[in-house]
């Protein structure tokens, strides 16, 4: 679970990315975090993961405050960030083995999840070779199996479909699906509201650093009294501001 | 001609990676600048190169055979713009990154290979200049050349290096075309730079030791003349056409001599559009699908695995991940562990120069019995804190991160772990230095074993001085805005901010110890407290403070 409290951030001191948020991730549910460009989900989702420090407000992750004890919250999650362009001169294997390292995964843990993931991934031939060789696709996914590699309760993915090919997009959603019904966390930010409507179970839309509506996609429609996509609702929602 | 202009000028632009942002400030763009400020830093070889040319001219022209040295130079000259560039072709025509920007542009093979032709003469020109300019303006001093030489010699010099340059780039692109070179980029690249270094060390080398041990007229002719000619042969023997370049500077006042220079001239025009007809059939097959990168696809067997996947503290592995990312990152292998293994052979050249008769051995006994053993410790702990404040591993250690610095914050490991690993890299890498230096002292300067003791004791606290130094520096200034790797260490000021504090330190240190006049363990227990404590206290400053700035700075 992600608890954000009254959370605010200002760039320069003047513009406010993220004004007064507060937001619930609950356990056992795919959240997707919906909102223009500039909106603020990607400070927010800075804040979540502690790149970035909240000027006000708190942020916990399954009971773990970011800032008070941020090695034990950082463990709690796993973090796509949206360029996959890291690492490029380490193998594969290299960077995996180092994820490993970092949160700690015993040896024996560590081979059985790189040898399930890369399977799962179809990544298995290209773990020898170093990251720079791989396609954009196949970053994404050495990413996404770098964080995957803690089993972390808590997943936070930012844009993670993007560039992947058919059937990997199949695999990850597939593998989110699993992982909330496991009764832990996915919050991931989409631009493509399609994907949206379809694999969450509740949807958060911020503009201008403040939350317009978060709830599932049949409470939205409830609310606006209309049985429009969340493509039409989410047009008529960040316009009229 | 004109599309050919502004891509040429765009290219050279952006050749010295300048963003627009960084600009203010100075009217004088750095691609303008930056010749200059070569031409300078080469002075004092350009003057040795003349001294020694001043010298054999006067020892060839009782014998009448002064033209050698043109037709020596001017060979030589070709033989490197060859050389250097194979280097330059490779780098600027295939492994720049704007070559995939081109493509999908509406220019023709010509255009883009012209533009680029051009800026790698323009590269090229410097380098001829270090060599040719010495000799033409020696050869005119000496052989009262009127006008008619000067003329000439700026038209040979502008046609010189043009041939060799159309060689190179044919070579480069038969080689780009046939071969899988350019799926090992960073390989070449690495390679490349290397040998290139190398190279200028070697020239260094030579001409130190030509001009400090004077020339034997005598030995001088037998090694040009008695051997048939031989060696101008050689070197000219490779571009026939810079006989006739030869000639006619040698020539200037007959027909003869403007005869050749049409000659040289018609043959340079022709062979360069021998190039683009060439270039058009090769290039752009060679430059498509360039930017794939090598790779096996092989499956990890289970051996492999069992082996990569050994555990490693937080520490470790970071340590090792830097370590990685520095030999395998070209700019940074050429920049920081080249450079490491680079300072002793730079300063053990001048002594090399000197041949094996060097008093040093006895001087330092005599430092040692004479009570300036202090003074031979002040020395060595300025050499050590000179060298490694030099190195620019730790002072580019956050910088070069660049965009991906994020991530080691959502990553979980301490700040002050990780500040502590990339610590820990930088010293290793200056140990390597201070180690080798030490090396050099015992055999070439026959430095006593136990000064070379207590010099690797202080040399340990010196480089570990100049990390933490280094490291602080770019905790406060990390140049994270960079698009080429070339930039996060080489158009970082943080390096030479370290290495004029380490200065700094050292010229206070030796004075300090020339003052105080206590002997060569009076000096040494002064120099290791003084270091120590420097060394703590900013060890205490980077692991409270440093955690704070680390996390204070934001993309």
């Amino acid at each position: 679970m992600i608890a954000i409290e009254q959370v605010s951030k200002s760039y320069n001191g003047k513009t406010k990315a993220v004004d007064g948020l507060s937001l619930t991730i609950p356990n056992g549910e795919i959240f997707g975090f919906l909102g223009p460009n500039g909106a603020g989900k990607t400070t927010t989702i800075k804040m979540i993961t502690g790149i970035t420090r909240p000027d006000e407000g708190s942020i916990t992750i399954n009971g773990l405050n970011i800032e008070e004890d941020p090695l034990g919250a950082k463990k709690q999650f796993g973090y796509v960030p949206d360029s996959p362009d890291l690492f490029l001169r380490l193998k594969g294997l290299e960077y995996l083995n180092f994820m490993a390292d970092l949160y700690e995964v015993p040896k024996a843990l560590r081979q059985e999840r790189i040898r399930t993931l890369a399977e799962r991934f179809d990544l298995g031939q290209a773990l020898a070779d170093p990251i720079q060789s791989y396609s954009h696709g196949m970053r994404q996914k050495i990413m996404i199996m770098g964080v995957l590699i803690h089993d972390p309760a808590v997943w936070i993915l930012d844009e993670p479909l993007t560039g992947l090919d058919p059937k990997s997009s199949y695999t990850l959603k597939e593998m989110m699906r699993e992982h909330a019904d496991s009764g832990k966390t996915v919050f991931f930010s989409t631009h493509v509201l399609e994907v949206a409507e379809k694999l969450c179970d509740r949807v958060a839309i911020i503009n201008k650093g403040a939350l317009l509506f978060s709830g599932s996609f049949k409470e939205m429609q409830e609310h606006f009294r209309s049985s429009d996509s969340l493509e039409r609702l989410f047009l008529e929602l960040t316009n009229h501001d | 001609m004109i599309k050919t202009l502004v891509l040429a000028r765009v290219l050279l632009k952006n050749g010295t990676g300048r963003s627009k942002k960084g600009r203010r400030g100075s009217k004088l763009p750095l691609h303008l600048l930056l010749p200059v400020v070569l031409v300078v830093a080469f002075l004092p070889l350009m003057l040795t190169i003349s001294r020694f040319l001043g010298m054999m001219y006067d020892s060839l022209a009782p014998h009448g055979q002064q033209g050698i040295i043109v037709g020596l130079a001017v060979g030589l000259v070709s033989l490197m713009v060859f050389l250097f560039g194979l280097i330059y072709v490779i780098n600027v025509f295939f492994f720049s990154q704007d070559v995939e920007h081109l493509l999908p542009l509406p220019l023709t093979p010509r255009e883009i290979l012209s533009a680029k032709f051009l800026v790698t003469l323009l590269y090229e020109y410097l380098t001829a200049f270090l060599v040719l300019g010495p000799v033409l303006i020696t050869y005119g001093v000496k052989s009262g050349g009127g006008p008619l030489y000067y003329i000439y010699s700026l038209l040979v010099f502008l046609l010189l290096p043009v041939i060799p340059l159309v060689v190179a780039s044919v070579l480069a692109m038969i080689i780009m075309r046939f071969t899988n070179m350019a799926k090992h980029k960073d390989r070449y690249r690495t390679i490349g730079g290397t040998l290139a270094v190398v190279f200028a060390l070697g020239a260094n080398l030579f001409f130190q030791r030509g001009a400090r041990n004077g020339v034997d007229p005598e030995q001088l002719q037998e090694m040009l003349i008695a051997g048939d000619n031989s060696m101008v042969r050689l070197v000219t023997g490779m571009f026939p056409s810079s006989r006739m370049a030869a000639d006619a500077l040698t020539r200037t006042s007959s027909l003869g001599g403007l005869a050749s220079l049409l000659l040289f001239a018609g043959v340079t025009v022709l062979l360069y559009l021998l190039f683009l007809a060439l270039g058009r059939k090769l290039y752009f097959r060679s430059v498509m699908g360039l930017s794939e990168s090598s790779a096996k696809r092989a499956a990890v067997t289970s051996e492999q695995l069992a082996r990569e996947t050994a555990p490693r503290t937080a520490f470790a592995s970071y340590l090792l991940k830097e370590l990685r990312i520095l030999f395998r990152t070209p700019p940074y292998f050429l920049n920081c562990v080249l450079m490491s293994v680079l300072w002793p052979v730079i300063i053990s050249i001048p002594l090399l120069a000197q041949g094996g008769a060097l008093p040093f051995g006895s001087l330092s006994d005599m430092l040692l019995e004479s009570g300036a053993g202090g003074l031979v410790l002040a020395g060595g702990v300025g050499l050590f804190l000179f060298v490694s404040g030099g190195n620019y591993t730790a002072p580019t250690a956050l910088s070069r991160e660049g965009a991906g610095l994020y991530v080691n914050k959502f990553l979980p490991i301490r700040p002050r772990v990780l500040l502590l690993a990339k610590l820990a890299t930088g010293w290793l890498l200056t140990m390597v230095t201070v180690v080798l230096l030490l090396v050099v002292g015992l055999f070439v300067l026959h430095v006593p074993p136990l000064l070379l003791l207590l010099l690797l004791v202080l040399g340990a606290a010196a480089s570990l001085f100049s990390c933490l130094t280094g490291i602080l520096i770019d905790l406060h200034l990390p140049k994270l805005n960079w698009d080429t790797e070339q930039k996060a260490v080489k158009q970082n000021l943080n390096g030479l901010y370290n290495m004029l504090l380490c200065i700094l330190l050292a010229v206070l240190l030796f004075f300090a110890v020339l003052k105080l006049d206590i002997g060569m363990w009076g000096s040494f227990g002064v120099l290791l407290v003084i270091m120590l404590a420097a060394d703590y206290a900013l060890y205490r400053v980077l692991v409270t403070k440093g955690e704070e700035w680390f996390r204070n700075i934001e993309q």
